[in-house]
Formats: structure tokens, sequence, C-alpha cells
């Protein structure tokens, strides 16, 4: 995994997310002479009960539940999110997890919510989140693998682990922090980039992103579906999605 | 992974065929034993030409110039069909004289997962509950006798098409069974090599029921086992019996996939899904991720598998990433195999058989080379093989670095 950045500021965004931003300071700047800064606070989405305490001393600010289906088509419906969301006629978008996310996409979904609400939400780090997840994710299973020239294949998991059909939020388990469902079917966007040997990587230009879920995964940041098979060693995560983290109170 | 949904609490039942009409209730009154003893007294337009081989071949018993078939010589044996992706005990070099291997299967319809993830699944159409239907072995010579049952509970009727056999449809126009109905047919193993065999009620309901899973396959030895071009001996430690399954399943008009109640309810949609030829999911043994992470084949460096690989419906081009096929056999037994494959054809409609021994550790994946069906349609299976590391056949000089531009 790569270094931990824990101690790194909010606008750790990528830059892509800091060209929104700024973008969206401009429009705001201009909107403010003639709206005021006006925040739907409604929008401020359903935070854990308890602030997490991570092991540096940190505090972290943690979203109870996955962003929701209706929450990112809000999001959409306002012109801020180019992907609009579906949900089957068996599932209630009020209370299923947005999935299909590419880290694109959650970049637009994080400057929205940002600028409607006036907080600063961001994706976790991948250490961030292997650590509010630890509570409730199961023990590491022993490597299929173990001789150093195998590390290619370490990572093959043949134990099944949880199920990956996707279900309403609240359907796993919930950390003593009061966030759910870590340990779901859900894999979430950190906005740690997996970078190879060549480390410290311009966010911008990252192509590739841990996921935080029941195994580690590191997705391109144009996926939406990480399909099974082909050439890609092991079980990929079974939908992309996302949760908020911020370093302030909400 | 052949999961089914509940499969006690969700019978197929004859209900829905029935519902609706005058007949539902004087099915009520006379019980479901009556109806399903009943036989339709007419066949199908579409199954014609195999209803006519049938009556045709009940009319001549009478003034038969066939003679009976002499069975002297023959040792009967039981083979206990095994679920895939294993093989049923066998011997891989016959002892002893010919044999009537009995096997019995029966034509379960199951609701199935076909994909976790979207929870795609399908009222799947089987053979013993399986996709594909188990492997069946015997050597050239020997006679297979099929008990075919139709469990009562059954929506359709169901048949059995042999490739391996010789004569009346494969076997097709003597199979049909109602539900509540079995029959038996016997047929000698002629040809050496691996074939298909199929569900074939005739019609539009041939792939139907095919790409609803109803196919799987025989494997016909050389009663000297397999050999190489110079005849020498090729023995294998397991067999990998693998089933390419192309589904094409109905969308609603957001994308989603439709649920049906029952087996059959979703006819018509799948036939319109069908006559794209766009599958929505082509997998390996039912569904996706079969035989992947806890479902992988299992093997060690110096073993021998035999990959058996049926493809009923569409073509497929296996490769197994990171290793060969030493030896491969797409046709029959009596040709001399290919060797040093890097991707093998299986002819739609067919089965092949390719052999590779194990040379290094690791995680192979078995794809089927149109990397699309592969990755995306669902078409992998995984070997996790334990062993030593060769570093002669490869070895990793330089890690991953950063370069001076």
């Amino acid at each position: 995994m790569a270094a931990i950045r824990t101690s790194k500021p909010a606008v750790t965004l990528s830059l892509r997310s800091v060209a929104l931003l700024v973008t969206v300071v401009a429009v705001l700047g201009a909107a403010l002479t003639w709206r005021g800064a006006s925040h739907d606070l409604s929008l401020v989405p359903q935070m854990a009960s308890r602030r997490a305490t991570l092991s540096t001393g940190q505090k972290l600010y943690v979203q109870k539940y996955e962003v929701t289906v209706a929450e990112w088509n809000t999001c959409q419906e306002q012109g801020s999110c180019t992907l609009r969301l579906r949900v089957r006629p068996d599932q209630d978008a009020r209370t299923t997890p947005a999935t299909g996310l590419s880290y694109i996409d959650v970049t637009e979904y994080l400057a929205w919510i940002n600028r409607e609400t006036g907080h600063t939400f961001r994706l976790p780090f991948a250490a961030e989140w292997a650590e509010i997840a630890r509570s409730v994710l199961p023990e590491k299973p022993d490597p299929t693998f173990t001789d150093p020239s195998m590390t290619w294949a370490s990572a093959y998991l043949t134990e099944e682990l949880t199920p990956r059909a996707l279900k309403p939020q609240g359907s796993f388990s919930t950390s003593p922090e009061g966030i759910a469902d870590l340990d779901g079917s859900v894999w979430e966007w950190t906005q740690e980039c997996f970078a190879g040997a060549s480390g410290e990587r311009d966010l911008a230009r990252c192509p590739a992103f841990y996921v935080g879920g029941e195994h580690v995964a590191a997705m391109s940041y144009l996926i939406r579906d990480p399909a099974r098979g082909g050439c890609a060693v092991g079980t990929p995560p079974a939908h992309l999605g996302m949760r908020l983290v911020s370093d302030h109170a909400i | 992974m052949t999961k089914f949904i509940n499969p006690s609490l969700m019978p197929t039942s004859r209900r829905n065929v029935l519902r609706g009409s005058l007949m539902a209730g004087a099915a009520a009154m006379a019980g479901t034993g009556t109806m399903a003893a009943r036989r339709t007294p007419q066949p199908l337009k579409a199954d014609s030409v195999s209803r006519n081989l049938h009556k045709a071949a009940a009319e001549q018993t009478t003034e038969s110039t066939a003679k009976p078939a002499d069975l002297s010589g023959y040792t009967r044996v039981k083979q206990e069909l095994v679920d895939p992706p294993f093989a049923p005990e066998h011997e891989q070099v016959a002892t002893g004289g010919p044999k009537i291997i009995e096997i019995t299967m029966d034509t379960t319809e199951k609701l199935m997962v076909v994909d976790e993830d979207t929870g795609a699944s399908v009222w799947a159409l089987t053979y013993n509950g399986s996709v594909p239907g188990p492997l069946i072995i015997c050597h050239e010579g020997d006679m297979v006798e099929l008990t075919l049952r139709n469990p009562e509970d059954s929506m359709m009727e169901h048949n059995i098409d042999f490739h391996a056999s010789t004569g009346a449809l494969g076997g097709g126009g003597l199979t049909h069974v109602y539900p509540g109905e079995e029959c038996v047919l016997r047929w000698k193993a002629t040809k050496p090599g691996c074939f298909t065999y199929h569900c074939a009620p005739g019609g539009a309901m041939i792939p139907y029921h095919v790409t609803h899973g109803m196919n799987g396959a025989v494997m016909v030895l050389p009663r000297d086992g397999l050999k190489d071009a110079d005849g020498n001996p090729l023995r294998y430690d397991s067999i990998a019996y693998i089933g390419e399954q192309d589904y094409y399943l109905p969308m609603d008009e957001n994308g989603d996939y439709k649920t049906y109640d029952a087996a059959g309810d979703d006819y018509a949609d799948s036939l319109d899904a069908m006559r794209t030829l766009v599958p929505t999911h082509q997998v390996f043994n039912g569904a996706v991720g079969a035989l992947t992470g806890k479902h992988a084949l299992k093997a060690k460096v110096g073993e021998t598998v035999l990959m058996v690989h049926n493809s009923c419906n569409v073509d497929s081009r296996p490769h197994l990433i990171g290793g060969h096929g030493d030896f491969v056999w797409e046709s029959s037994f009596t040709d001399v195999p290919l060797s040093g494959m890097e991707t093998w054809f299986v002819r739609g409609g067919s089965a092949a058989a390719a052999m590779y021994t194990f040379e290094q550790p690791g995680v192979y994946a078995y794809v089927n080379h149109n990397l699309i069906i592969g990755a995306m349609l669902g078409g992998t299976a995984h070997f996790v093989v334990e062993g030593e590391w060769n570093n002669t056949l490869m070895e990793q000089v330089v890690e991953p670095r950063p370069f001076a531009t």
C-alpha cells in the first residue's frame, strides 16, 4: 500500500476537482453578488453518530451510509453530475447505494456537495478508510501463495467473502462509531493514488486509485463497473460507490 | 457456482400454463397427477419431424426387419454422474470387454443466479440440476444406457440428442418425455472423441432449451487410452469439465433483467433476445464466477489436467493464460492431437479436449480469448496451482521502477 498520508489537509483533491472547485468558486463569487451565500443544508448527509479518532489522533467525521442513488440524482438533476442513476423496480433510490461510479464521477459529486452545502467533504485516504473499517472487516485470510516469486498471485482469494449482490443501506455491519456497511458489497473510492513504483504522483494524472472494501483493490479512475475475470487475478470489487468524510464537524 | 434461489420455495408448477383456461377447474378436480399423466395428443407443429420419426419407428416394430441388438459379451455397469467441473469415476484405458454403462438423468427446471452482481437469473433447464449437464465418460465400443426422467413438477417436455450417437436425431426422436414420464435409450459409442449432448424438443424450443442450460458432454475414450502423434500414451491426473453457456436474458425497457415466476414464462421474451444473436452472458459452468475464487480449479506443478470444453451453441476459442494446450483434440480422438497450442477452437455444437501439464505455480486464467466474452460476459475460469516457481522459465529481472527521462 502506498504511503500513509493521513495528515494531508482536506483540499488534497485531484487537480480535476481543484479545477472544478476553482470554476465553482468563480461562479459562486459571481453568484454571491446577487444570490448571497445561500447553502442548502438539506443536502447535508446523515453522519455517523460518533466521530472517528484515528491512531494518529486525527479526528474524522464520516458519513453514516454510502451516498445513495437519490442523493446522487439530486446532483445530476442540478446539472453537476453527469451520470444519471436508476434503481431496479425492487430497489428504493433513497436507501440504495449509488454505484457504477468512476473516480471522475465521484469528483463531480464532491465538488457539487461542497458548493451547495458550504462544507469541505472529501474522500478518505486508503489508510483512513482501512482504520475506520478495521473493526468490522474480517481477518485477512492467509495468502494463497507465500513465496516471494509469487507476489503477483498472492492476493488471490479462494475464500468466499461478502455476497456480491447490491443491498439496501444498513444491510451489513455497523462500526462502533455508527458507520454502516463498510464490509458490504460496495467498494468505496479513496483519494489514495495507486502509482506503482514511481511513488508520489500528480493526482490529476493518477492512473488508478485504491478503493476501500473487504479486500484491497486498486481501480483505474475510468472504471465504473469492475467486471470480473480476464487477466485480472482475483476477485474484483462487486460495486463502486462513495462515502464522504470531513475533517470538520458537520 | 450453480446457485439456486429457494428451489423448494419456488418449484416449477404447471399452474401458470393452466391459469386462465377452462382446464384450470378440471385440473383442480382431477389433481395434478392426472394432468401429468395425460399425454398431449397433438404434437407441436415444430416438433413434427421427430414426432413422425418416432411414430414411424413405432409402427415398424410390428413388422420390423431390424434385428434385436446382440448384447452378449457386454457387462452392465452403473456410472454415478457428478456435478461439473468434476468427472465421474472412470478408467483411462478400458479393462475387460465392452460395457453397457447405465446412467440416469433428471430434467430439472431451476431458478439459477447467472450473475450475483446484477441479480440476473434464469429459469435454467438442466440435466441433473447443473449447467452444463454432467460429463458422461465411456470407451469406444461401449453402450450408454440412459434413463431420462422428467420430474412431475416440470413445466416442459424434454428429450436428448447425443452427438456421439448414431440415428434417430441422436436419440432426440426416441426420448421425448413429458412431466412425470421416463424413458430409456441405449446407444453404442462408435466414434471416440468429445461430443456435446443437448435437449432438442423441436423448432425454436431447441435453442430455447440449449440457451437455458440444457446441454453437456460425453467423452468417448479410445479403449487403449489417449495417445500422441507417435502413439505414445498420454495420461491425465484430473479432468476439468467446462461448459460454455451463452444466455440471452430478457431486459425491461430500463435495461434491468426481468424476473419470471416459473420456467417457461420467459419464452416469448427469450426468443426476442435470442434473435439478436448477442448473448447477455457467456459463462463457464452456469454462472459468472462459477469457476473462480472459492470455486477455482486446483492443481499442482507437474500434474496433467485434461480440460474438456463443451460449447453447444456458440464457437469458442479457449486460451490458458500463462500456459498452453500441450495436446488438443478439437475433433475426434482418432485424429492426431494438435500440439503446443496457444489457443484452440471449440466449434459451436461440439466439445473438445485439451491436455496440459502445469510447469509453474500461481493463478492461470482459462478464458474464451474473445476477451470481450472472457472479461465482460463472464467466460473465465481460474486454475490455482501449487508448487515451486521456476526462474528459468520466467523471472522478474527488474521490478517496476522509475526511469530517467
